[in-house]
């Protein structure tokens, strides 16, 4: 058993240690439980602006001062936002620990907002939105399929958001983002790496000891998965050259149990190259130039989705077509043994080749205890993988993948 | 409870850490075979190295070392694509590699009790792949849209004008795909370039992971010496001849709603003496997030999300290259803001803590890239593919430490002038009326190309 050492501080910090000292090195993940689902029509891109407002100083540390604090000792750092959480994480020499613990205290506490930070922010987030949405070949169909495939606007939005909601944001408001969500008793600390436990704990309390709990906000309520109805939209996208197709079903939430049998669905079906769809579309019928998609799993709705870039002159309906017919092939015919063995072992290799990153440890350890509430939620994964049997797959295929709950969207190259 | 420290924490003495020693042996065939021992997770990488690639392509099938690369994917001789396949996912076995323009891999990863597996396919992908006519048909339809997607996008536009700015026709200069060599080329060319690039007697086998070096060494020495080499060509990439000269070419893009920046200066190859000195100076200049270009660029001026500068250091040259990209009416003052760090850094005007900062970054960031398999096994084989010292990596950290100020501003002085830079902007033609408000005044003329001039040959 992996020796983790857990502590939840008197304001509601929730910390978690995993010593790992292959090497001297230390990783740091924060998560603070928040993301766009929270923001209400007209504020989109709120909770992702604001991640970039946290490298932009705070009380002991100068605007740019965090990152340069990170690599000038030849660590990595950024942060991530999701609609669900927003991440911060670091990498530092393992004897630098506490410097990356006392930068992030510093900004929890006592980030610095100028008007001069968020407008060069609000820029920056611009121009990362051309890059990303703008100008990116399917960058406005991944905007629209979310819109389509969620019944509610906050998991329906785009994170980054739209780009007049991002003209509009007011400094006023993330002062009041910054009060209501980056509070102590809304966050997880997860560090991994070549540290003694006890050591990063005092420095965690020493650190983030008298930050104040938050107002305790009124949660925005978890909608209950959507049933959708079948739709089907076309697209022009002058960015693309070749069509491509989207397609979504609903499925169940985070922590339902049948979780790990979507897991295995996922990796049956995507993952690697005799991957079921792969080989199909890609390999053997070559209708399709890429396959990718998979479970995409919160803790409200979620989606199991399908994402293929057609060969030149494809046939959407066709690829979708084939794309049904695999889904009710897992309704009628039983994984054989050796389909089963190849998904335990591709998840189990990945599993293990993940924790050669320290940050890709300590975001996993961040997450089960954001989700799970339970810091050997990882350890326990693949157990629970195995125990997966192929009539688990028939059962929730039968009850989830029906044809006429999906939405679909056809890219065509303009 | 103790109040909260104003000043950050110095931190203990670091901790020590040596890169692992490789154990080495040459076969008579001229094949090495190597392995290192990393970490304690059960994992291991087997990696075949040539020191050859797509240099081999023939002019009028360039587009083959790429179509090559991705049907090496498809099976083995004795393995169909299906089987091959499967067998990668039984065990649990990922593959990597690639051709590039002097070096090809072929890498398989995987948990160490399929270690033995891993070599034997991966011997197989690199020695004798099927190259099924099926796979090259569908894989020659792949790179054919591969290449449409590349010569649409502003950001390859400007890669591959760098590229040609830079070096010419030399092989370093040439795109990896042309639609016309791509899709002239046959199964017979891919044999033909596959045996151009594979000769054991210039290649490396490695092994990386939770293993006993000399143990592993030994076996694969059995396993691989009888293996037959072809005799060495002594035909290798020769060094770029041309100077580059000073100029600013734009590529008209009108469906792109973005302008991207990119700025090439020619560099030296790996084992050149100036390599780390030059190596500090881009990591001052763009190497990370907290280099020049990203705080001006970006976090003071917000003209665009990010913006980087790379050193590329290859078998017989090199160079280094920024690229920013940002909306089309920012392209103007983007590249003023560029060619102004460009000039502060040819000035040497380079502070010491900003020296001191950029060899930490390097000598801290070090046992990061030695965290993982694939890390440990790029760093070996590029010191054995440039010829580097036997402790290169040994001693990485002391080296970089050992590297003095004066060495930095010197390299920056003489390897950033604005007068060897190449610079190509692709955009929709707002950048074009941008660049002509900011960059005209300053008499720098600009070239307006088109990616069909891109292989038109140049005036000696």
């Amino acid at each position: 058993m992996v020796d983790i050492q857990e502590s939840t501080l008197p304001n509601g910090l929730r910390v978690a240690v995993q010593p790992d000292a292959r090497i001297p090195l230390v990783g740091v993940s924060l998560l603070f439980d928040v993301g766009s689902r929270v923001e209400a029509e007209g504020e989109s891109g709120f909770a992702h602006l604001f991640e970039h407002l946290m490298f932009q100083g705070s009380a002991h540390v100068g605007p740019g001062e965090f990152i340069q604090g990170i690599q000038s000792w030849g660590g990595t750092v950024n942060g991530m936002t999701g609609k669900e959480r927003t991440t911060y994480y670091h990498s530092l020499p393992s004897h630098q620990f506490a410097l990356g613990l006392w930068m992030e205290a510093d900004r929890m506490r006592s980030l610095a907002l100028t008007e001069d930070t968020f407008e060069t922010q609000r820029a920056t987030v611009l121009a990362e939105r051309l890059e990303r949405v703008d100008n990116s070949p399917y960058g406005q169909a991944n905007v629209r399929i979310g819109e389509i495939s969620y019944a509610d606007y906050a998991y329906g939005h785009p994170v980054i958001g739209y780009r007049k909601d991002i003209e509009s944001a007011t400094l006023a408001s993330a002062e009041a983002f910054r009060r209501t969500w980056y509070t102590p008793d809304n966050a997880v600390l997860a560090i991994a790496g070549d540290v003694d436990p006890e050591a990063v704990l005092d420095a965690v309390h020493a650190y983030f000891g008298d930050i104040p709990r938050g107002p305790s906000p009124a949660r925005t309520p978890i909608p209950d998965p959507p049933r959708m109805l079948p739709v089907v939209e076309c697209m022009d996208d002058p960015k693309a050259t070749l069509p491509a197709l989207f397609i979504n079903h609903p499925a169940i939430p985070r922590g339902n149990p049948d979780f790990y049998v979507y897991e295995v669905i996922e990796a049956l079906m995507f993952r690697g190259p005799s991957s079921r769809l792969y080989r199909r579309m890609v390999v053997d019928e070559r209708t399709a130039i890429k396959v990718q998609g998979g479970y995409e799993a919160n803790r409200g709705p979620s989606l199991f989705s399908l994402f293929a870039v057609l060969a030149q002159g494809g046939d959407p309906s066709a690829l979708a077509a084939a794309y049904q017919d695999e889904l009710d092939r897992l309704t009628r015919e039983r994984l054989t043994t050796d389909e089963l063995e190849r998904v335990h072992n591709r998840l189990r290799s990945a599993r293990v080749f993940g924790r050669q990153d320290l940050i890709h440890q300590a975001n996993s350890l961040g997450r089960s205890v954001l989700y799970h509430s339970d810091v050997r939620w990882e350890e326990s994964y693949l157990e629970r993988i195995l125990r997966v049997e192929p009539e688990d797959i028939l059962r929730v295929a039968r009850r989830d993948f029906d044809p006429n709950s999906t939405v679909s969207l056809e890219v065509r190259p303009a | 409870m103790t109040s909260f420290p104003p000043k950050p924490p110095q931190g203990g003495a670091p901790k020590p850490w040596n890169f692992p020693p490789t154990a080495v042996q040459d076969l008579g065939n001229g094949l090495r075979v190597a392995a290192i021992r990393i970490g304690s997770l059960p994992i291991a990488q087997v990696r075949w190295v040539f020191g050859s690639g797509r240099f081999h392509e023939r002019p009028d099938r360039i587009g083959s070392g790429l179509l090559l690369q991705r049907t090496m994917r498809h099976g083995t001789q004795e393995l169909s694509s299906s089987r091959f396949a499967q067998e990668l996912d039984r065990k649990g076995l990922r593959m990597g590699g690639g051709v590039a323009i002097d070096t090809s891999i072929v890498s398989i990863s995987g948990l160490i009790e399929h270690l033995w597996s891993a070599v034997d396919l991966a011997t197989q992908v690199a020695l004798t792949p099927g190259l099924e006519p099926i796979a090259v048909a569908g894989e020659r339809i792949k790179v054919g849209q591969i290449h449409r997607h590349g010569w649409s996008r502003v950001e390859s536009m400007v890669t591959m004008w760098l590229a040609r700015g830079l070096y010419g026709d030399h092989p370093y200069g040439t795109p990896n795909t042309l639609a016309d060599g791509t899709a002239a080329t046959t199964r017979d060319d891919l044999l033909e370039l596959h045996r151009a690039i594979v000769n054991p007697a210039r290649g490396m086998v490695l092994v990386v992971g939770d293993v006993d070096p000399e143990r592993v060494v030994a076996r694969l020495a059995d396993r691989l010496s009888r293996i037959e080499s072809a005799p060495v060509s002594i035909q290798g990439i020769q060094p770029p001849s041309r100077t580059p000269r000073r100029r600013l070419v734009f590529i008209e893009n009108g469906q792109s709603e973005q302008a991207c920046i990119g700025l090439g200066l020619p560099a030296i190859a790996r084992n050149h003496p100036e390599y780390l000195p030059l190596k500090v100076a881009n990591q001052v200049f763009g190497g990370s997030a907290s280099s020049r270009l990203f705080a001006e660029l970006r976090d003071r001026q917000g003209l665009t999300y990010g913006a980087y500068s790379n050193l590329d250091c290859g078998l017989v040259g090199g160079d280094t290259t920024a690229t920013l990209s940002c909306s089309p009416n920012k392209t103007g003052p983007a590249l003023m803001g560029l060619l102004s760090e460009l000039e502060a850094m040819g000035q040497g005007d380079l502070k010491p803590t900003e020296i001191e900062h950029a060899k930490r970054f390097l000598m801290g960031s070090f046992p990061q890239r030695a965290a993982g398999l694939t890390g440990v096994a790029s760093l070996v084989t590029s010191s054995w593919l440039h010829g580097l010292e036997d402790d290169v990596w040994m001693s990485y950290q002391a080296r970089i430490d050992g590297v003095s100020s004066e060495v930095v501003q010197s390299a920056a002085h003489k390897w950033f002038q604005t007068d060897a830079a190449t610079i190509v902007v692709a955009g929709p033609n707002g950048a074009l009326d941008s660049l002509r408000a900011s960059v005209q005044p300053n008499g720098l003329p600009i070239e307006v190309q088109t990616m069909d001039d891109l292989m038109t040959p140049e005036p000696r």
